[in-house]
C-alpha cells in the first residue's frame, strides 16, 4: 500500500518537475501574435510596414502636403465656399513654419506633419529590424538576399524623404551643414536622444544603402513585380540622389543604367478610347514605364489635401495647367476637372498600381538634366524630345542650345511630367528655390475674412520644414530651425 | 517508570496529535465519581482473568474509575477472586495483594500505583466537559489543550470531551472562529465551556494557501475574517461583504447594479500598467476572472464591471473563512501573482464523526427605490417658471423640435394659438402632474436568497453538500440578476496518514440590465413637467438631439424618431450570463512521522456571455445609425447617403470561455524537538489560464429572424459597409489568450521555545508572457520575517497575568510583479491581402524591447499583536512601507524609434500606511455581552519619477478629469479639474489657462494641461475603516456597523446636461441654479452661471458617433470671450467645463450606518430527538444613515456622480439547523 502511494507521488513529482523545468512550456505565446522567423514572414512584415503598406485614413504617413507648398496648387475661389472644405492642409499652403498652430481655426495640421515624421521613421525601424537580423532570417539564400536588399532600398527611400523635407537642401559649399535628420540604422529601442546628422551624412547613408541593395538584388537574381524594388528602381533612385548631390556624371550614368534595363516610354498620343482607359494607361500597372510603385493609399480619390465636400478647397493651379500644350495628353491623363476645380488623379485599386511610381520618364529627365549640366546639350535634347513626342500630339519643338534655357525647359518638363508625384517641392528647393505666392481666404471666428497674400521668398528658410513639435519635445537633442510664424503680406 | 511508553487503546483520538510519546492512561470509565463510592459493597467472581478485566468489572458495577498504567498491569499474571457483598476497598486489596501495587485515592480519583514507586507522581484528574457556542450549540472538533503540557484532545460530535490532566491545570479551548478561552480545572470533574465568537478570529492555524502553519509560528501579516462576521446578509457577493472588515482592504463600490464588482485595493497600489486588484485564491487555487479585461478597464474607477469578478459564482454561504495576506512574508509564496495582495477563501468542509446536519437559510431584502427626497431637483412648477423665463427672454430653447409639453403650449399661447383660459388650465394640469420619474422607472428592489447545506461525516469520510438560489430584482425596472449555485465537497481518510479530498462547485449567474439607458440618469435629469402619459397612452417626444454637422444634409424634422424611456428600455437590453465550474482535488500523505506530501490539482472553466440588443424602434438605434430619423421613412437621397442602417436593430455579443488548471506538489517536513520547532516546505506549481473570446456584431438585427444580419441594399445605403470599414468593427472576431506560469517555492519556519520565530519564503517564477526572446525567464521573490512573543520571556512571564500577550512582528520581502503585457519580443499580425498587389501584408504588433524587466516591490511591515485584560482587549497595529520600482509605464519616446510611446520600466510608487484593528469586550457577563471593534487604515500613495522627461507619462484631458493621469510626486488616483476663475460680467464661467496665448515659448501639451487643470484630490479614500458594536442579551443580539471613508473627493452631479446653460424643455435642473447669475454685478455674489444662450456646437464623427474632441463656440460667444481657440485639444464647451471644474468637487468623506441588525436565536436543548436543533432569525437595516458633505444633496459620496446611490434596505431572514 505504502509503496504504491510512494510510486504514485514520486511519478507525479517527477512529472511536474519535468514540466516546470521545460522551457518549452513557457515558450508558447500568450495570444495569436506571430514572431517572424522566415523570409516569408519578414517579407509580409516589410509589405505591411514598408512602402507598400496600407495607409490608414485617419493618421499615418501623409506626403500629399509636399505639393501643397508648390505653385502647382491654388485656392479655389467660389461663392458657395464652406469654410470646412479647405481642410487641414491650408497651413502648408500658407507655409506656416510652425505647423502646430493653424493660421485660421481649422483643424490643427500638426498631426499630419508629425505622423509623417513618425511614419517615415517607422518604415526605417522595420527596415532596421530586417537588416539587423540579416543572415539569421530563415529561408533560401536568394529570397533572403532579395529581402535584405529591399530593406536597404526602402530605408534609403525613407531617408530620402526625411532629409528633403526636414534637412536643409544640400549645398556643396556647406558640406558640413549639420541640419540634416537623425540617422538610425539599428533596430535597438533606445530611450536616448539622437541629434541631427549632417545633410551629407544622410545622403551618404542613402547611397550606401542603395549600393547594398543593388548588390543584394543582383546576387539574388530574383525579379518581382512593380510592387517591389528591382535593379532598375535602384539605378533610378541612385541617379536621382546623385542629381540632388550635383554629381552630374553619376546621375547621368545611373539613369543610363536604368534605361538599359527599362527604356519603354508609353506612347500616349494615340487616340484613347475612354476616360477610364486613359486613366489606367497613364498611372496604372499596365503602363510599361512603371518601374516601381509605392505609397498605398486605399482611399486616394478623397485626396484630402484638396479639401473635402463637393466643392474642393484647393485646385491644381492654373499656372501649372497653362504650361501644358493644348494637345498634351497628360492634361486628361493626370487631372480631373469639374469646371470649378481641377484635381490630380492618383491611381488606385482599379488601376492596379499605388499612388506614386518610379517611371522611366524620370530616368530620361534625370539624364537630360545631368547632361545639360555637363554641357552635353545634344544628348539632353534627345531625351527631352523623345519624352515630349510620347506625351504631346503636336510637338512644337524648340531646339534651344542655350544652356540656361535648356535647363529651364528640362525642369519645366520635369514639373509637367512628374506633377503630383512628390517631385516638384524637392526640385524647387534643390534648384532655384524661387519665390512663390499663394492667395488664401482665412476663416476666423467662423467669419470669412478678406483674401490674403502669403509669399514664400526666394531661398526662404521655409523651404526646410520645422521638425514637428511633438518630435522636438520627445527628443530635446533635435535642433529646431527657429522659424517664425508666417503672416500674410 | 510511570512515563513509560505504552500502547493505548484510544489510538484514534491520540493519533490526531503530533505527539508520539504518549503518556496517557487508559480511561476505563468516564463517569464522575461519588464520594462514598469506595465504601460501596459489591460481589465479584473472577477466575483466571486478567487484573484489568477484574477492574473493568468493578467499574461496571460501581462506576468507580481507575487510572493505571496498562503496560505495567499487563505484566502481571492472571488472578482469581471470589467475594460476595464486600466493600470495594477490600476487593481491591485482595486483588492487588502481593502484586506490589496499591490504590491511591486523591481528589476522588483511584490511581493504581506500584507500592515501591518513589518516582514523581503527578496527581491527575480525569475530567470531562462540553464545548458549546454562545447559543448552547455543541462545537465538534474543538481543541482542548492542557496549558504548558503536550496534552490535548478534541471535542466530539456532541461537544463532549474527556481529558486527564493535573488537578490544577488550565485548559485552553480553541475553535475556529471563536475566541480561545482558558478554563481552570480547579478540581471540577465536569467543565461546561461556552466559547464566544471572535471579533476577528484568532486562529490556531494560519492558512497561506500553500501550507498550514500554527498561528504561533507565523510572523506574517494575515487578517482573517470568519464567515460568521460577515454582517451584510443582503449582499450576494463576497467582495461587497468584505467592506470595512479588514484594515487595509479598501473596497470601493462604483455601482449599485446587481452583480457589479467593487474596486478593491489592498494597501494601496503597486503597479501602473498591471491589474491593481488583489488576487483571489479559492481553496488554494488562484482563480482568474471569467472575462479577461485589460488592466486599464479593471483599474478605472468609473468602469462598471458586471461579470468579471473572480468570485462570480461563489456563494458566500459556502465560505468558511477568508484570509487576507498583506505583507511580503505572507504573499511571497504567490510570487509574481501577489503584488497587490492575496485574498484567500476557504470553503466549507464536511466534519468527520458527525451526523448529517442540515442547514437551511433564507433571506429577503427589500431595497427602497430612490425618490426626489434629498435631491435638490426642481418640481414641475419651478421648472415651468424657468421655461417661462427662458421663452420670455427669447433664449434658444432647443436645437430640435419642442416636445409636446408646457413649452410648446406656452409658445403656442404667446403666438396667439391658444386662449389665456385654456393655457392657464393646461398650466395648472402640468403643475399638478409633477411626473414622478423615480416612481415610473424604479420599484422597491427585492432580493431573495435560499441556501440548503448538508454537512457530516463518518470515520473515514466527511462531506459537505450545498445548493443555493438567489434572485435580485431592481430597484430599476428591467434590472435583474439570478444565481444558482451548488457545491460538493468530500474528503476521504482511508488509512492513517493519508487524506484525499475533492471539491466540486458550479454556479450559473444570469443578469439582465437596461442597455444604453440609465434609468437613474434619466429620472434625475428629466423635467417633471414632462408628461409620461397622455390620455393613458405613453407619450413619445423627440429628445433634443445634438446639432450634428453632417455633410450636405439638413434634418427633416417630420421624420424625427420619437422617444419614451420605458419603450426604450423594453426594446433594448443587456444580458449577461456566467457559468462557472470548478474542481479542486487534493491528496496529502504523512509518512515517517515528520514528512508530508501534498498534491493539489485544480481545474476550472467558465463560460461568460454578454450580449445586448436594441431594436429598430429604439431612439438609440435612430440616433446611432439613422441620424435621429425614424425607421423605414421615405428618406431623401441626401439622408440615405448618411444613414448607416435604415431598418433593423443592433445585436452585440461577447462570449468568453475560460479554462484553467493548476498542478501543485510539495513536500513538507516538520519537527518539534525540545525547544526547537522546524517546518520546511518545498514544492512546485504549474498554472495555465486560457481565454477564448468570440465577438459578434450584428447590424440589421431582427429579433424573430435569428442572429443574422440583414443589411440594407448597398447601392442605396453605402454607409452600411463604410461603417464596418472605418469603425474597425468586425462582424465576427475571435481572440485567444493563454497565460502560463511555472514556479518553484520553498518555506522555512523556525521557532525557538515558541518565543522567537523566523519565517523565510522563496519562490521562483517563469511566465510565458515574459519568457520569450532573451528576457530572463526566471525571477525570484523572497521574504523574511521574525516574531517575538514578548510576554513569554521568562523574566516577564513570571509577573504576567494570564492571557496577556504582546507579539512583535517584523517582515521584509521582495516581490516581483508582472503586468500581463503582450509578448515583449517582435511579433506581427496575421497577414491580410493587399487588394492592389495581392500580396500578404502583416503589421508589427509589438516591437522587440529586450530591456524590459519585471516590476519590483520591496515591502517592509512591522506589527504588534496584543491582548490584555484576559482577552477582553485585543488587537493589532501595523505599519508598512511598500516601495515599487521599475514599474512599467507607457512613456513618450523619441519619435526616431519609429513610434512615440512605449512601455519602459521607468516609474516607481511608494505606499505608506498604518492599520489598526481593535476589539474590546466592554461587558462580559453570563447574560450580557457587549463587544465593540474598530478597523482603521491609512494609506498614502505617491508616484515617483525615475527617469522620464517631460511630458512624462502620456495623458489626455479625459484622463486628467477621471483621475487616470500618472504624475510624479502626486497620489496615483488624483483627480484633476478645470480651475474656475469666476463668472464674467455676462454671467459666463471662466477658467484658467484655456485660451492663454501670450507664451514667449510655446508650452508643451503637459505644460499647457498643467496650467489648465488643478489637482482636486484623491479619488480613493485616504482612510478606510469601520466601527462596530455587538450587544448580546441571552439569545438576543444587536449589531451595529458603521463604515468610514475619509480623505477623498468626489465630483458633484452634473449641473448642466447637453452642453448648454439653457436647459432643453425635457431637461430638469437643480434648484441650485435659482441662485444663479441674473444681472451684471451678480458675478460677485454667485458662482452659478446665468441661464444664457451659449449653445456649443457639437461636431459629430458620423462613423464613431462620438463628439469630435474639438469644440467650438458660436461666433457670438467667441466675440463675448474675445478669445481664440485653445492651443491644444480641449473641450471648450463651457457648461461641461463648469461641471468638471474645481468648484464642483466636494469632500467625499463620510460615515455610513451600514448595518443595524437584530438577531434572535431559539436554541433547542439537544437530546437529538427534536427536528430542529437551532433556529435563528434576524432583521437588518442597511445604509439608513449617511453623514457626509451637505452639498452632495442626496448623491452618494462613494459612487461616481450620476449613479444610483446606495439605497436604504431592509433584510430579514432565518437559519434553521436540522
Amino acid at each position: 500500500m505504502k509503496i504504491s502511494h510512494l510510486t504514485y507521488t514520486g511519478i507525479l513529482l517527477i512529472a511536474t518537475s519535468f514540466m516546470s523545468s521545460c522551457r518549452k512550456y513557457l515558450d508558447t505565446p500568450t495570444d495569436n501574435s506571430r514572431t517572424p522567423q522566415t523570409v516569408a514572414d519578414y517579407t509580409e512584415m516589410l509589405n505591411g510596414e514598408g512602402w507598400n503598406r496600407n495607409l490608414s485614413p485617419d493618421g499615418d504617413l501623409f506626403l500629399y502636403f509636399l505639393d501643397m507648398m508648390t505653385a502647382d496648387v491654388e485656392e479655389t475661389i467660389g461663392p458657395a465656399q464652406s469654410f470646412d472644405e479647405k481642410g487641414p492642409y491650408s497651413a502648408f499652403y500658407t507655409w506656416q513654419n510652425i505647423y502646430d498652430i493653424q493660421y485660421d481655426e481649422r483643424q490643427s495640421p500638426s498631426d499630419i506633419l508629425n505622423n509623417t515624421w513618425l511614419g517615415l521613421y517607422r518604415i526605417i525601424k522595420a527596415c532596421n529590424i530586417i537588416t539587423d537580423k540579416g543572415e539569421k532570417i530563415e529561408g533560401d539564400l536568394s529570397g533572403r538576399q532579395f529581402l535584405l536588399g529591399e530593406a536597404h532600398f526602402s530605408r534609403a527611400l525613407a531617408y530620402y524623404y526625411l532629409v528633403n523635407i526636414w534637412g536643409r537642401p544640400y549645398d556643396p559649399a556647406n558640406r558640413a551643414d549639420s541640419m540634416g535628420v537623425p540617422l538610425s540604422v539599428s533596430s535597438t529601442l533606445v530611450n536616448t536622444h539622437l541629434p541631427r546628422s549632417t545633410v551629407i551624412a544622410v545622403y551618404n547613408q542613402i547611397l550606401e544603402d542603395l549600393n547594398t541593395a543593388l548588390k543584394y538584388v543582383q546576387e539574388s537574381g530574383k525579379t518581382s513585380s512593380i510592387f517591389h524594388y528591382s535593379p532598375a528602381a535602384v539605378y533610378l533612385l541612385l541617379s536621382r540622389i546623385h542629381l540632388y548631390l550635383r554629381h552630374w556624371e553619376q546621375a547621368a550614368a545611373f539613369a543610363g543604367q536604368c534605361l538599359e534595363i527599362r527604356s519603354a516610354l508609353q506612347d500616349n498620343t494615340t487616340p484613347r478610347t475612354s476616360m477610364s482607359d486613359f486613366y489606367i494607361r497613364m498611372l496604372g500597372a499596365a503602363n510599361p514605364e512603371i518601374i516601381y510603385t509605392f505609397y498605398n493609399d486605399p482611399n486616394p480619390t478623397a485626396f484630402n489635401n484638396f479639401g473635402g465636400g463637393n466643392g474642393y478647397g484647393f485646385s491644381v493651379s492654373s499656372d501649372l495647367l497653362r504650361q501644358y500644350d493644348s494637345t498634351d495628353q497628360r492634361l486628361g491623363g493626370y487631372y480631373y476637372s469639374n469646371n470649378v476645380v481641377v484635381i490630380p488623379k492618383t491611381s488606385g485599386i482599379y488601376s492596379g498600381a499605388y499612388c506614386f511610381s518610379f517611371r522611366t520618364s524620370e530616368a530620361y529627365l534625370n539624364r537630360a538634366e545631368a547632361n545639360a549640366h555637363l554641357g552635353e546639350n545634344e544628348k539632353a535634347l534627345a531625351d527631352l524630345d523623345l519624352l515630349q513626342s510620347r506625351r504631346v500630339k503636336t510637338v512644337t519643338r524648340s531646339r534651344q542650345i542655350n544652356r540656361g534655357t535648356l535647363l529651364e525647359t528640362i525642369l519645366l518638363e520635369r514639373r509637367k511630367e512628374l506633377a503630383f508625384q512628390l517631385h516638384n517641392w524637392f526640385d524647387l528647393r534643390r534648384t532655384t528655390a524661387p519665390s512663390i505666392t499663394h492667395y488664401f481666404t482665412p476663416v476666423i471666428n467662423q467669419q470669412v475674412r478678406p483674401r490674403e497674400r502669403f509669399v514664400l521668398k526666394k531661398n526662404d528658410p521655409g523651404y526646410t520644414l520645422e521638425i514637428p513639435a511633438p518630435a522636438l519635445q520627445a527628443n530635446p537633442a533635435l535642433k529646431p530651425l527657429g522659424l517664425k510664424r508666417r503672416l500674410p503680406l | 517508570m510511570y512515563h513509560s511508553r505504552c500502547h493505548v487503546k484510544g489510538w484514534l483520538h491520540l493519533s490526531r496529535t503530533l505527539y508520539r510519546n504518549c503518556f496517557f492512561l487508559l480511561v476505563i470509565c468516564l463517569l464522575p465519581l461519588s464520594a462514598s463510592a469506595q465504601s460501596m459493597r459489591m460481589s465479584i467472581h473472577v477466575k483466571h482473568k486478567h487484573i484489568t478485566q477484574a477492574l473493568t468489572l468493578i467499574t461496571q458495577k460501581t462506576g468507580i474509575t481507575f487510572f493505571y498504567n496498562t503496560e505495567e498491569l499487563n505484566k502481571l499474571g492472571l488472578v482469581s477472586l471470589r467475594a460476595d457483598n464486600e466493600t470495594v476497598d477490600n476487593i481491591l486489596q485482595l486483588l492487588l495483594k502481593d502484586k506490589g501495587l496499591q490504590v491511591v485515592r486523591k481528589n476522588g480519583l483511584h490511581v493504581i500505583l506500584p507500592i515501591n514507586s518513589n518516582a514523581y507522581n503527578p496527581p491527575v484528574v480525569n475530567i470531562s466537559g462540553r464545548i458549546t457556542d454562545k447559543n448552547g450549540m455543541p462545537l465538534a472538533q474543538a481543541n482542548i489543550v492542557e496549558k504548558g503540557r503536550r496534552n490535548n484532545t478534541w471535542s466530539n460530535d456532541s461537544g463532549m470531551f474527556h481529558i486527564t490532566v493535573s488537578p490544577d491545570a488550565i485548559l485552553q479551548v480553541s475553535f475556529l472562529g471563536m475566541q480561545t478561552t482558558s478554563v481552570a480545572v480547579k478540581n471540577r470533574a465536569f467543565l461546561p465551556v461556552s466559547l464566544q465568537p471572535a471579533f476577528t478570529a484568532i486562529n490556531e492555524v494560519v492558512i497561506n494557501g500553500y501550507s498550514t502553519l500554527k498561528h504561533q509560528y507565523s510572523a506574517a501579516s494575515v487578517s482573517t475574517v470568519s464567515a460568521a462576521s460577515l454582517d451584510r446578509k443582503d449582499q450576494l457577493s463576497i467582495d461587497n461583504m468584505l467592506q470595512g472588515k479588514v484594515p487595509g482592504l479598501a473596497i470601493n463600490r462604483n455601482s449599485t447594479s446587481p452583480g457589479a464588482a467593487p474596486k478593491i485595493r489592498l494597501r494601496g497600489t503597486a503597479t501602473l500598467s498591471g491589474n491593481r486588484e488583489p488576487i483571489w485564491v479559492i481553496d488554494g487555487i488562484i482563480v482568474d476572472a471569467p472575462v479577461k479585461l485589460n488592466a486599464a478597464n479593471i483599474n478605472s474607477l468609473d468602469d462598471v464591471n458586471l461579470m468579471s469578478s473572480p468570485v462570480t459564482g461563489l456563494n458566500p454561504k459556502d465560505i468558511k473563512q477568508i484570509d487576507i495576506l498583506k505583507d511580503a512574508a505572507s504573499t511571497a509564496l504567490y510570487g509574481v501573482n501577489s503584488g497587490n495582495g492575496v485574498i484567500l477563501i476557504t470553503t466549507r468542509n464536511g466534519a468527520p464523526y458527525k451526523k448529517p446536519e442540515i442547514t437551511f437559510s433564507q433571506m429577503t431584502n427589500i431595497t427602497f427605490r430612490p425618490s426626489y427626497h434629498h435631491l435638490n431637483l426642481m418640481d414641475a412648477a419651478q421648472r415651468m417658471g424657468l421655461s417661462k423665463e427662458i421663452i420670455d427672454k427669447k433664449l434658444p430653447l432647443s436645437n430640435g423640435i419642442l416636445p409636446d409639453g408646457f413649452e410648446r403650449d406656452y409658445t403656442g399661447f404667446l403666438n396667439g394659438n391658444m386662449s389665456r383660459a385654456r393655457f392657464e388650465q393646461l398650466e395648472q394640469d402640468y403643475r399638478s402632474m409633477n411626473t414622478d420619474w423615480f416612481n415610473i422607472l424604479f420599484n422597491n428592489g427585492v432580493t431573495q436568497n435560499y441556501h440548503l447545506s448538508v454537512n457530516g461525516g463518518g470515520k473515514k469520510t466527511a462531506y459537505y453538500l450545498s445548493a443555493g438560489y438567489t434572485s435580485e430584482t431592481g430597484p430599476a425596472i428591467f434590472t435583474r440578476a439570478r444565481q444558482y449555485s451548488g457545491m460538493l465537497g468530500a474528503s476521504y481518510h482511508p488509512i492513517p496518514g493519508l487524506q484525499a479530498g475533492i471539491k466540486l462547485s458550479g454556479a450559473s449567474n444570469t443578469g439582465s440590465y437596461p442597455y444604453q439607458t440609465d434609468p437613474y440618469q434619466y429620472a434625475y435629469h428629466t423635467a417633471r413637467s414632462l408628461p409620461y402619459t397622455r390620455q393613458q397612452q405613453r407619450m413619445y417626444y423627440p429628445p433634443a438631439s445634438p446639432n450634428w454637422s453632417v455633410d450636405n444634409y439638413v434634418m427633416d424634422t417630420s421624420q424625427v424618431a420619437l422617444f419614451n424611456i420605458v419603450s426604450e428600455m423594453e426594446n433594448s437590453r443587456t444580458r449577461t450570463s456566467v457559468n462557472t465550474y470548478r474542481a479542486v482535488m487534493n491528496a496529502d500523505w504523512t509518512f515517517l512521522r515528520s514528512f508530508k506530501l501534498h498534491g493539489l490539482y485544480g481545474l476550472g472553466s467558465s463560460a461568460a456571455n454578454n450580449n445586448s440588443y436594441a431594436l429598430e424602434n429604439t431612439y438609440y438605434i435612430a440616433s446611432r445609425y439613422r441620424m435621429g430619423l425614424g425607421p423605414d421613412m421615405p428618406y431623401s437621397d441626401a439622408a440615405k447617403g448618411n444613414i448607416i442602417l435604415p431598418s433593423g436593430g443592433e445585436y452585440q455579443e461577447t462570449a468568453t470561455r475560460q479554462y484553467y488548471y493548476t498542478i501543485r506538489h510539495s513536500l513538507e517536513y516538520s519537527l518539534k524537538a525540545h525547544a526547537h520547532y522546524i517546518q520546511l516546505l518545498a514544492g512546485n506549481e504549474l498554472r495555465q489560464s486560457k481565454y477564448n473570446t468570440s465577438k459578434r456584431f450584428i447590424l440589421g438585427y431582427y429579433p424573430g429572424s435569428g442572429l443574422a444580419a440583414y443589411p440594407p441594399p448597398a447601392s442605396e445605403y453605402p454607409m452600411y459597409n463604410n461603417f464596418f470599414t472605418y469603425s474597425g468593427i468586425q462582424p465576427t472576431a475571435q481572440f485567444m489568450d493563454k497565460y502560463r506560469q511555472t514556479s518553484w517555492y520553498g518555506m522555512l519556519v523556525y521557532s525557538y521555545k515558541d518565543r522567537y520565530t523566523l519565517n523565510f519564503n522563496i519562490r521562483q517564477d517563469g511566465a510565458n508572457y515574459f519568457a520569450l526572446y532573451g528576457n530572463k525567464p526566471w525571477q525570484k521573490t523572497w521574504s523574511a520575517a521574525a516574531k517575538w512573543r514578548v510576554l513569554d520571556e521568562p523574566l516577564i512571564s513570571r509577573h504576567k497575568k494570564t492571557n496577556n500577550a504582546i507579539d512583535i512582528r517584523v517582515s521584509y520581502g521582495y516581490n516581483i510583479g508582472l503586468p500581463e503585457i503582450k509578448s515583449t519580443g517582435l511579433s506581427i499580425s496575421n497577414p491580410v491581402q493587399d487588394p492592389i498587389s495581392g500580396e500578404s501584408q502583416a503589421t508589427i504588433v509589438n516591437f522587440d524591447n529586450p530591456g524590459l524587466c519585471w516590476e519590483k516591490t520591496y515591502v517592509f511591515n512591522a506589527g504588534i499583536d496584543f491582548s490584555f485584560f484576559d482577552n477582553r482587549l485585543y488587537g493589532t497595529v501595523e505599519a508598512y512601507r511598500k516601495r515599487s520600482r521599475d514599474l512599467l509605464a507607457n512613456i513618450n519616446l523619441a519619435e526616431e524609434n519609429g513610434f512615440n510611446a512605449g512601455m519602459f520600466n521607468t516609474a516607481g510608487i511608494i505606499n505608506n500606511g498604518i492599520e489598526v484593528g481593535l476589539q474590546y469586550q466592554v461587558i462580559r457577563r453570563r447574560n450580557w455581552q457587549w463587544n465593540i471593534a474598530a478597523n482603521i487604515a491609512v494609506n498614502k500613495t505617491r508616484v515617483l519619477q525615475n527617469n522620464f522627461t517631460d511630458p512624462g507619462i502620456i495623458g489626455n484631458q479625459q484622463q486628467y478629469l477621471s483621475g487616470d493621469i500618472i504624475k510624479a510626486g502626486g497620489d496615483l488616483n488624483t483627480m484633476y479639474a478645470y480651475k474656475f476663475t469666476g463668472l464674467n460680467s455676462q454671467g459666463f464661467p471662466t477658467f484658467r489657462g484655456i485660451y492663454d496665448r501670450d507664451y514667449t515659448v510655446q508650452p508643451t501639451v503637459a505644460q499647457y494641461y498643467a496650467n489648465v487643470f488643478v489637482p482636486a484630490g484623491r479619488r480613493i479614500p485616504l482612510t478606510d475603516g469601520s466601527f462596530s458594536s455587538n450587544l448580546k442579551y441571552r439569545n438576543w443580539s444587536l449589531t451595529t456597523v458603521f463604515l468610514v471613508k475619509l480623505g477623498y473627493k468626489q465630483r458633484l452631479n452634473n449641473l448642466y446636461e447637453n452642453g448648454a446653460f439653457v436647459p432643453n424643455p425635457a431637461e430638469n435642473m437643480s434648484t441650485a441654479i435659482e441662485k444663479r447669475w441674473k444681472q451684471p454685478g451678480d458675478e460677485k455674489i454667485t458662482d452659478i452661471p446665468g441661464v444664457n444662450a451659449q449653445n456649443g456646437l457639437y461636431l459629430f464623427d458620423p462613423i464613431a458617433m462620438s463628439p469630435v474632441q474639438y469644440y467650438r463656440f458660436d461666433a457670438a460667444t467667441m466675440q463675448n470671450l474675445n478669445r481664440t481657440t485653445p492651443l491644444y485639444l480641449m473641450s471648450t464647451l463651457s457648461p461641461e467645463m463648469y461641471n468638471n471644474s474645481d468648484i464642483r468637487i466636494v469632500n467625499a468623506s463620510h460615515i455610513r450606518l451600514s448595518t443595524l441588525s437584530v438577531q434572535r436565536n431559539f436554541p433547542v436543548p439537544g437530546n437529538g430527538r427534536q427536528l430542529f436543533k437551532n433556529i435563528s432569525c434576524y432583521a437588518q437595516l442597511h445604509d439608513v444613515l449617511l453623514l457626509a458633505d451637505k452639498r452632495l444633496n442626496g448623491q452618494d459620496p462613494e459612487l461616481p456622480p450620476g449613479t444610483l446611490p446606495r439605497r436604504p434596505s431592509f433584510t430579514f431572514g432565518t437559519e434553521i439547523n436540522f
